[in-house]
Order: C-alpha cells, then sequence, then structure tokens
C-alpha cells in the first residue's frame, strides 16, 4: 500500500495516509492534496487512522488545504485521530476548523455518502 | 620283327652265294684268303669304326653343355660314320618337332619347327615306337609306317632314323639321308644307336644344365629388376622395365601389367613388353576374364591351356591388326597387393601350353612381390613428396601473409597463391564489414578483366545470396552448384563452388570461395599422382592445406583488422580527448557545445549537427550549437523553441524525459518535418538523448550525409562519446549555476540570520522578583521559533514563546512579522487575550501566507507575582511549584494567522517564591533519538524538577544538556527554544522602585 491513497465517493474524496505526517510524508500530502483541490475536489475526509506522529509542517498542510477548500465552497474532515493527534489538535485550537470523527467507517457514511 | 628289316637280310644273304666250282679250291682257297683278308679288312674297319667311336663318343661327352653346338658336334660325327652329307637333328617339344642342326649336302640349314599334331610323320614314328628306322630304298618301299614330314626337292632313296633315348623319353632323332639306295645297313644302324645313345646322354646332360643356368638367370633376374625397381622412383619405368627384363630373361611371349583404376573400376594396361600394343586403351573389368578373376579372388591363377578355360576372353582394345593375342596358349596372371589391397595385375603369355610349372609360379610371384613394394615404395615416397609440398604451400601462405603491410595487399598475395598452390582455376576472399554488416571484395583470382571489375565493387549484405548467409551464420564450409551472378567465368567441367568461412574468435571475418580444382589433374602430374589425387588421403591433404590457408588468412585478417582498428581507436581517443579538453578548457556552454557540434561531422561524417537544451521548468527545447546548418537554418534557429510534446512527436516519443527512457546510449530515428529538413540539410537524422549524472539535458541531432548511411560501430560509439561530453557539458553547466545560486541563497540565508538573531534577545534582562534565562537554538540557518522579552509599564515584562509553522526563510520571514506586530500589539495591550486577538488580525490582513504561527503570551508583575497570560495554539508552559508539583499553564486559543474569528482567553496564576515557570517549543519534547524515540515531557519534567532549586540559568544548562544528550547524533528537524522563569525567594524580593501609581495602573489592567 502507498504511503497516501485516494478514494472517490459520491460526496468527495477520502485520502488516507501512512506513516509519520513530518518532513517525510508531508510534502506528498501536499501535492496529492493541492491536486484534488485543483481538480475540483474541495470535499474531502482525511484519515489520520495510520498516522503516529504529527509535527507542525503536517499541520501546516491540513490548514492550508482547509484555507483552499473554505475559498472553494467545501470542507474537511478528519478521522481517526490518535490521542496524541487529539492533543496537538486541542492544543493548537485546530479542532474549531476541522470536523473530526473517531472512526473510518463513520466518517465515510456521514461525510462521503449521506447526502444531508 | 618288322618286315623291313627281313627284307634286308635277305638282301645281304642274296650277295654272298656266288663262285665257280671248279675253281672251287681255289676259290676255297682264294675265299678264304679274300675272307681272311675281308676279315681282316672287316677287322681293321671295326677297329676303326669303334676308334671312330670311341673318338666320336669322346668329343661329345667332352663337348661343351651347349645344346646347339653339342648338336652340330654330333652331326659332325655322324657323318665321319657314315659319310653322308645329309643328316639332321631334332628334339621334340611338347607337339612340336624342332630340328636344331641341319645338313643337306653339306650344307648347313636353318632350325625349324613343325607341328606334329595335325601330322606326326616318319620321327613321330620313331618317337612312339622307340626303335629306329632303316629306309634302304624309298622308291623301292611300298609300306612306309608314316608318311614323311618334310618333303624336299631332293627327295632320298635312302634314310636311317635312330631314336635318342634319355630314360624312357624318346628326347630327339638323329636321322641321315642318302640320294642313293641301300646305302645303309645294320652296322650303320649299330654304330649310330651307339652314337645316338651317347648323344642322349650328352644333351640331357645339356638341358638339366640348361635348366640350372636359366634358373640361376631367373633368379639373377628378380634380383636385378628388384635392384633396378628400387631405384628407379618413376613407376611407368619400373613397369617398362620389369616386363622388358621379364620377357627377356625368361623368352616369354608377352609381359604386361595391368593397375587398378579406381575412378572407373577396371583394369587398364599400364605396360607391355609389346611395344606396339595401345596403353590404357586395354582394360577389363573387374569381373572380366581371367585378369578379372584374378583381382576378385586375390591369388595367382595359372591357365596352361588357356583356351579351354572357360574365363579366357578375347581381349578388347586390341588393334584388329594386331594377332600377337592369338598365338597365346597359356596365361599366368598374379596379382600386385600393395597394402592389403588389389593394385593390378602381373600377366605373362605363352605360346605354348603347360609352361607354368610350380617352379614359373614361384619366380613370377616374387618377381610381383618386388613390383608391390616398388609400387608401396613409390606411392611413400610420393606421399612424402606431397607432404612436403603441403609444408612449402603452408610457409608460401604464411610467408605471402607476413610481408603484407594492409589488409588488402595480404587478400591479394594469398590469393595469387591459390592457383599456384591448388591449381584453383578461380578464387577469392570476401571481407565481413563488421560496421556496415556486409561482405566486400577482397581479392580475386583467375577472372576476366571485366568480372575483376564488376567484383572490385561489389558489396554483399546479408539476404543476397543464401549460400553466403549460410556460410556466415552457420560457420561451416559448404558447396555450391549456384553461381553468383557477378562470377561469369566458370572452368569447363562444371565443378561446384566452395565457400569457407574465415573464422576467428566465433565470428566470420571473411570469406573463401573458389571452385574446387579437385577433378582436374594437372598435365605435368604423373600417372601415379594422377591416380593419387583421387585417393582419400590426397583429398584429406588438400582439405588440410585449404582450410589451412583459410586458418591464416582469418589470423591475418584478424590482425590487420586489429592493426587498423587499434589505430583508429587511438586517432577517435585523440579526438575524444580533444572535444573532451574543449570541454573543461571552455567555460561559456555555448562555446563548448559550439566546439562539440564541430567536432561531430568531422569525426562521424555526417552532414549537420544540433544540440537542443531543454528547459525542464518549461518544458521546452533551444538549439544551443549547431554545425553545417546553412544561413536561412540559423536564423530559424535562432527563434527556435520546441515544447516537449512537439519534440515528442519528432522523435516518436523516445527521446523525451520520462523515467523509463533514461537510456544512455541509445539512439533513435528521427521524423524530420520540412522546415527541419531545411536546417539540417537532410531528411534523414537521429537522435541522442543527452543524459548525465542521472540527468536528462537535451537532445543531439545529427543530419546523415547520405539516405542509407548507416551509423553503427565505431562512429556510433564516438557519437555516444561526443553525446556524453554535450551532456556533461550541460549537467556541469547546471551544477554551476545551481551552486552558484546556493551560494547565494547561502549568502542571503546568513543574512537572514544575522537579522534573526538580532531579533531574539541577548543575554537575559533583569526583571524585578524574578529569574529568567532562555535559549534558542535553529534546526537550519534560520528559525521558525522566537521568543521575546518586553518591558511594559509599571515594570510589568512580557514573555513571549513562539513557533512558526515549518522551516526556512519564509518562517523567519513569518517570524520577524509576527514579532513586529506582537511587540506593537502587547505595548498598547494589557490584556495578553486582547493583544492575541489583534495579532491574529494583523497577521492574517498583513500576509497571505499559508503559515501560521502557535503564541505563548504572558505578562509578569512583579509586585504580585502574579503571572497572566492566553495561548496562541502553543504547549501549555510547565510550572513546577516549590513544593513539588508541576502543573501547566493551560488555555484555549488557536494559532494565529488561521482564523479571524479566532477567540483566545486570559488566564491568571499567583507564583509562590522559587516557584519555576519553563516556556518551551515542540523541538524540545520532540527532540529524537537514533531510535526516534522522542525525548518527551517526562524526561523534560524530570530534568526541571531535579533542577528547580537551582538558578535559572543552570536549569537552562541541565534541560538542553539532557536534550542533546538524549538526541546524540541523530539529526534534529525542529528548532529548539526554551524560557525559564523563576520567581525570587521571599527573602530576595524588592519594593517596586516605581511609584505606586503604576503599580495600580497594572492592578487595573489586571
Amino acid at each position: 500500500m502507498p504511503d497516501v491513497w485516494q478514494e472517490r465517493y459520491p460526496r468527495g474524496v477520502l485520502v488516507g495516509l501512512q506513516g509519520r505526517l513530518d518532513h517525510t510524508l508531508t510534502p506528498q500530502l501536499e501535492v496529492v492534496l493541492r491536486t484534488l483541490l485543483e481538480q475540483g475536489h474541495p470535499h474531502l475526509l482525511i484519515d489520520l487512522s495510520a498516522v503516529t506522529y504529527m509535527n507542525s509542517s503536517g499541520l501546516r498542510v491540513l490548514v492550508t488545504t482547509w484555507r483552499k477548500s473554505q475559498k472553494a465552497g467545501g470542507e474537511i474532515a478528519l478521522c481517526g485521530l490518535n490521542d496524541r493527534l487529539l492533543h496537538l489538535f486541542a492544543t493548537v485550537g485546530f479542532d474549531e476548523l476541522f470536523t473530526l470523527f473517531p472512526t473510518h467507517d463513520q466518517a465515510v457514511e456521514e461525510w462521503l455518502v449521506s447526502s444531508g | 620283327m618288322l618286315p623291313l628289316l627281313s627284307q634286308q637280310q635277305a638282301t645281304i644273304s642274296g650277295a654272298a652265294a656266288y663262285a665257280p666250282a671248279f675253281v672251287l679250291l681255289l676259290a676255297l682257297n682264294a675265299w678264304v684268303l679274300w675272307r681272311r683278308y675281308r676279315s681282316r679288312r672287316a677287322l681293321l674297319e671295326r677297329v676303326a669304326d669303334l676308334e671312330e667311336l670311341a673318338e666320336a663318343g669322346s668329343a661329345i661327352v667332352a663337348a661343351q653343355l651347349d645344346i646347339a653346338a653339342l648338336s652340330d658336334l654330333i652331326v659332325e660325327q655322324a657323318d665321319r660314320i657314315l659319310a653322308t652329307r645329309t643328316f639332321q637333328l631334332g628334339f621334340f617339344d611338347g607337339p612340336y618337332y624342332h630340328i636344331q642342326s641341319w645338313m643337306i649336302n653339306g650344307r648347313s640349314q636353318p632350325s625349324q619347327t613343325f607341328d606334329l599334331r595335325d601330322h606326326s610323320g616318319l620321327v613321330g614314328w620313331v618317337r612312339e615306337n622307340r626303335t629306329h628306322l632303316l629306309i634302304p630304298d624309298f622308291f623301292q618301299e611300298q609300306n612306309l609306317p608314316a608318311r614323311p614330314r618334310f618333303i624336299s626337292d631332293v627327295p632320298p632313296r635312302s634314310a636311317i632314323y635312330i631314336p635318342l633315348m634319355a630314360a624312357d623319353e624318346v628326347v630327339g632323332i638323329l636321322a641321315a639321308q642318302s640320294s642313293e639306295p641301300n646305302h645303309f645297313n645294320e652296322t650303320h644302324v649299330r654304330l649310330l644307336t651307339i652314337l645316338a645313345n651317347q648323344a642322349a646322354a650328352a644333351i640331357t646332360n645339356g638341358r638339366l644344365f640348361l635348366q640350372t643356368r636359366q634358373r640361376a638367370a631367373q633368379v639373377e633376374l628378380i634380383g636385378t629388376i628388384t635392384h633396378q625397381i628400387s631405384a628407379v622412383d618413376n613407376l611407368e619405368e619400373v613397369f617398362l622395365r620389369v616386363v622388358q627384363l621379364t620377357q627377356e630373361t625368361f623368352g616369354f611371349y608377352q609381359v604386361n601389367i595391368f593397375t587398378r583404376e579406381t575412378q572407373q573400376s577396371k583394369l587398364v594396361l599400364r605396360a607391355s613388353s609389346n611395344p606396339t600394343l595401345p596403353l590404357d586403351q586395354i582394360a577389363f573389368s573387374f569381373d572380366q576374364g581371367l585378369i578379372g578373376a584374378a583381382v576378385s579372388l586375390q591369388k595367382t591363377l595359372v591357365a596352361n591351356h588357356a583356351r579351354q578355360d572357360a574365363r579366357f576372353v578375347t581381349r578388347i582394345g586390341v588393334p584388329q591388326a594386331d594377332d600377337s593375342w592369338a598365338s597365346v596358349n597359356a596365361a599366368f596372371i598374379t596379382p600386385l597387393v600393395v597394402n592389403q589391397g588389389v593394385w593390378g595385375v602381373l600377366e605373362v603369355l605363352s605360346t605354348a601350353e603347360d609352361v607354368f610349372g610350380p617352379q614359373e609360379q614361384e619366380v613370377l610371384e616374387t618377381l610381383a612381390a618386388s613390383i608391390s613394394i616398388a609400387i608401396h615404395k613409390a606411392q611413400q615416397l610420393l606421399q612424402q613428396r606431397l607432404q612436403a609440398w603441403v609444408t612449402t604451400a603452408r610457409l608460401q601462405v604464411a610467408e605471402a601473409i607476413a610481408r603484407s603491410g594492409d589488409l588488402e595487399e595480404m587478400v591479394d598475395n594469398v590469393t595469387c597463391l591459390l592457383p599456384v598452390l591448388l591449381g584453383i582455376p578461380q578464387g577469392g576472399v570476401l571481407i565481413w564489414d563488421a560496421d556496415q554488416q556486409l561482405y566486400r571484395a577482397g581479392s580475386i583470382c583467375g577472372a576476366d578483366e571485366a568480372t575483376s571489375q564488376r567484383f572490385a565493387e561489389l558489396t554483399l549484405p546479408i539476404g543476397r545470396w543464401g549460400a553466403l548467409d549460410a556460410v556466415h551464420v552457420g560457420q561451416v564450409a559448404l558447396q555450391t552448384q549456384q553461381r553468383p551472378p557477378w562470377l561469369t567465368k566458370r572452368p569447363t567441367n562444371h565443378p561446384p563452388l566452395h565457400l569457407l568461412p574465415l573464422l576467428f574468435d566465433g565470428w566470420a571475418r571473411g570469406i573463401l570461395f573458389l571452385y574446387d580444382p579437385t577433378e582436374q589433374a594437372h598435365p605435368q602430374h604423373t600417372r601415379l599422382e594422377r591416380d593419387y589425387l583421387h585417393t582419400p588421403e590426397m583429398r584429406y591433404l588438400r582439405q588440410e592445406l585449404l582450410q589451412d590457408i583459410a586458418t591464416q588468412l582469418s589470423l591475418g585478417i584478424e590482425r590487420t583488422q586489429l592493426r587498423v582498428a587499434q589505430q583508429e581507436e587511438a586517432w577517435v581517443n585523440t579526438a575524444l580527448l580533444q572535444v573532451a579538453d574543449a570541454v573543461n578548457s571552455l567555460i561559456d556552454l555555448n562555446e563548448i557545445l559550439g566546439t562539440v557540434v564541430r567536432f561531430i561531422p568531422m569525426l562521424v561524417g555526417v552532414r549537420s549537427s544540433l544540440v537542443l537544451v531543454w528547459d525542464e521548468t518549461h518544458d521546452l527545447f533551444r538549439p544551443v550549437a549547431s554545425y553545417g546548418v546553412n544561413e536561412m537554418g540559423q536564423g530559424l534557429l535562432h527563434t527556435l523553441e520546441l515544447s516537449g510534446a512537439e519534440m515528442r512527436r519528432l522523435t516518436h516519443d523516445s527521446t523525451v524525459p520520462d523515467d523509463t527512457r533514461h537510456k544512455e546510449m541509445t539512439q533513435y530515428v528521427l521524423k524530420v518535418p520540412h522546415w527541419l529538413e531545411q536546417v539540417m540539410g537532410t531528411a534523414e537524422a537521429r537522435s541522442l538523448p543527452l543524459h548525465a549524472q542521472g540527468r536528462f539535458v537535451g537532445i543531439m541531432l545529427v543530419g546523415l550525409a547520405q539516405h542509407d548511411q548507416q551509423l553503427s560501430g565505431r562512429r556510433l560509439s564516438i557519437l555516444f562519446g561526443i553525446a556524453q561530453q554535450a551532456a556533461t557539458a550541460v549537467v556541469n553547466n547546471q551544477l554551476y549555476a545551481e551552486a552558484a545560486d546556493r551560494e547565494k541563497l547561502e549568502q542571503e540565508l546568513n543574512i537572514a540570520r544575522k537579522i534573526q538573531t538580532s531579533l531574539i534577545p541577548h543575554g537575559s534582562p533583569t526583571i524585578r522578583n524574578c529569574q529568567v534565562a532562555s535559549f534558542w537554538q535553529a534546526a537550519r540557518q534560520v528559525s521558525g521559533d522566537f521568543y521575546d522579552f518586553m518591558p511594559l509599564r509599571d515594570e510589568e515584562w512580557a514573555i513571549i514563546i513562539a513557533d512558526v509553522a515549518d522551516k526556512g526563510v519564509p518562517a523567519a520571514l513569518f517570524m520577524a512579522v509576527s514579532r513586529t506586530i506582537l511587540r506593537a500589539v502587547v505595548n498598547n495591550r494589557s490584556d495578553p487575550a486582547d493583544a492575541l486577538r489583534r495579532a491574529n488580525e494583523l497577521i492574517l490582513g498583513d500576509s497571505d501566507s499559508d503559515l501560521f504561527v502557535t503564541v505563548f503570551l504572558a505578562i509578569w508583575n512583579p509586585n504580585t507575582q502574579v503571572l497572566r497570560y492566553a495561548s496562541g495554539g502553543h504547549n501549555p508552559p510547565l510550572l513546577f511549584h516549590a513544593t513539588g508539583q508541576v502543573s501547566e499553564l493551560q488555555t484555549r486559543g488557536m494559532a494565529l494567522g488561521v482564523l479571524e474569528t479566532a477567540q483566545y482567553e486570559t488566564r491568571r496564576v499567583q507564583l509562590q517564591p522559587d516557584d519555576v515557570v519553563l516556556f518551551y517549543t515542540d523541538g524540545v519534547t520532540e527532540a529524537i533519538n537514533e531510535d526516534v524515540d522522542e525525548f518527551g515531557m517526562k524526561r523534560l519534567e524530570t530534568a526541571v524538577h531535579e533542577t528547580r532549586h537551582r538558578p535559572v540559568a543552570e536549569i537552562v544548562d541541565v534541560v538542553t544538556s539532557a536534550v542533546s544528550e538524549h538526541a546524540g547524533t541523530a539529526a534534529q528537524f525542529d528548532d529548539i527554544t526554551l524560557v525559564v522563569l523563576k520567581c525570587a525567594p521571599e527573602q530576595t524580593w524588592l519594593a517596586s522602585p516605581t511609584p505606586v501609581g503604576n503599580a495600580k495602573g497594572i492592578t487595573q489592567h489586571v
């Protein structure tokens, strides 16, 4: 499995990633997300279930994506954050920026499939 | 008794009966006297006769053992006894009667032989009855026992025939004749009989002597022949001498030697004692006649009655005029066996029957053995000579190759030798051109002017001539009956064309082609050599020699080609060195590529060359250097820009950067549009991608000189070499530019760092009732972290710690902006939350940046030891109570620069003496070691907890050394910033030096 992957759903795109979201994975994710936004997919779900660590560069990419998505009238949801990531998001205050789902399945169902 | 004898007796008694009666007494007396006289005379005569006989006998006995001389002597002695002038002495020889000595009326007659088979005559009667015959008078005689065999012109009246008896056999006849009747009486018979017996004994002795002598002569002959044939190495001469000597010595009728013709499986006459017989024309097949039988049985055949032998056949090829064959009655044939095979036969013919006894057989077989040995010797000699010839030929070829200066001369020299050494009517050499992948003319011999000229211009690519392809690929020799169109002249007897590969190191360097002349005998060859040409040994020798020539030639070709290749390689290396020199010595890329493209047509022989460099950022190909392009083309090139897509179309998607196509040493056929054809001056072009150090940097185009110009082998490797040099030049140029950029960037970064460092507080300010210390370390040249101490009104101090997301120059710039904004807003606002909210607005309004910053802002009141604080998404600082407890300065608030509507909250905490507050950025807790284990909160807390009673500077030292100890040699990715604030101990508290009003002011703000 690649480190970053995509799944298309009726309402948007799921981007999954795996590993440490720091200088090793961030550039790759940045390209994927930028491309998706350029291609007109502002409604995204980013699955962080397999992400063990995130630093400020990872946060920056998510914030940038959020900004662009906002401009394009979309929204970004995150799912599967571990405790550490939840703590990080709380600290930085980004839990207010993104819709957070505890699990992948719930997020896909509510964010990407159901039209509500 | 015979009636003839009684008649004679009657005649004799009648002659004594006459005398008168009266003179009976007288008469008686006289008669007595007469008788006495007669008796005396008779006695005397008898004595004389006996004396004569004794004399004759002793003469005969004493005579030489020569039959002819003996015969003459016997006749002479008989003549003395009989006083007759007509005598003959003859001998029987089978059915023949041979008169050895013959005298008629005292005149010697030539010897003569009579065949007694049809008419045996009186001699036959005497031989048969083994007794004498006295004929008193032929005229009176009515009852002759046989008809005389010979009637002369002057027939005799009387005759006497005495048999010569040896043992029980009548070997001859002694006969006397007289023209007078009654010339011979019994006394003659008696006397002659005695003489005849003596003569018979003498003649038998003579014959025995003759036989012994003949035998000795035969043995001597064998010795002579053996000696002679061993001295002669020409078999033709040996054969001729053998047949002549054998015929002369033995007195046979005819002696012949036949030899075997392997090609036609027949025996032909090779030598004959009869010089009139046509050699080579008289022949027998193996199953024909006595000769054929002797060959197939491989043993001697004796036909003493040849005419009665069923295998006897009339000789073929004998001229009608020659009747010698008709008189042959006995034949002896013995095979000549050489190396266990029948090589020919020795044939001895006789007119007489029953002449070949065991003795003759033994002698002739010995002779045949000698001939066989001679043949064997001659063969060996020939073989030695041929071997010597092969050796000489090899040396000649080797010498021809050695003295040749170049390939052309060498091939010429060797080809010239083909007709001389092997009698090859037409042949030559084709040379493989590995560059062009075809065969070229090497050299030809035995061809006419037109063919030679046609040959000289010959090129034969694979696929043109099937036989050649087969030899080239199969690498084995073959022969074909198909004549290639460029070879017109063809030897008369249509021999096959042989093709021999000239192999070296597993591939064909050339082809040797020739018409095989094996079938053609050289006119100077001896008969034996001609025969030998057809033997397997000879074929093998020829093949061996041919193969040897091929091997030597291929070695020679390889050597000269290698020499040429070495020279060329040296030249190419020099040329490439010049190119490399140009690349290294010149600095300007355009100048370098300009030099490189000038080399290409010169070194590779193409028409034009063009280098296009790829601009990766814009995916554009731009011509940088060209050569062989006309003025108009240059004008066109001046403004030319080819997009990646256009280049892909030109090169069939072949040379355009693509991860899978980064291959070096490749060339592609180019689709040349009309405009490019104008530029390059040709519609045939190749493109070579320029790669160096893993980078694709451009394309080199070469316009071919002619339509079907092949770029292979050496030319291609030169081209690749040049492309490599060009690519290296471009890459070096890029690297140089990048290095220059980096250096510039480095300088800029250093300036940025200096600026940034100047923004970070130097040393720790003195703040009333607390101690502060700090640490700041960037992971790279510039940092996204910063901290600040700001004196506010009423001795209050703002303590700021911040962390800009991401690193590098943008982060540093963002940091500078954020610091300036924070300084401004904190100066005007006493409420931290209010200050952050305003700062957030300003940051968002000021920049379009994607960046954000987390900020923790605390304001220290020295009078109350209260710390008011707000957080913009920053890590909550740790409060180490003097009592030992640890807590976090928690408060909510989003990082600055993200959301305009972000809300912040101010909280306050009352510090106690010796309480320690640790402000930090996540670079501290997330510092990793080589196992990617983070320093973490626990270690941080422990480090501070243990040193909380010590001065702040020491706390900072302990923490930073704990972090660096933990990290070890692992690379750090984050900036590290620490600020430690320690509330002063109670006894050191200082009262405010400032007016109370100020203190009140602060309170008001709280």
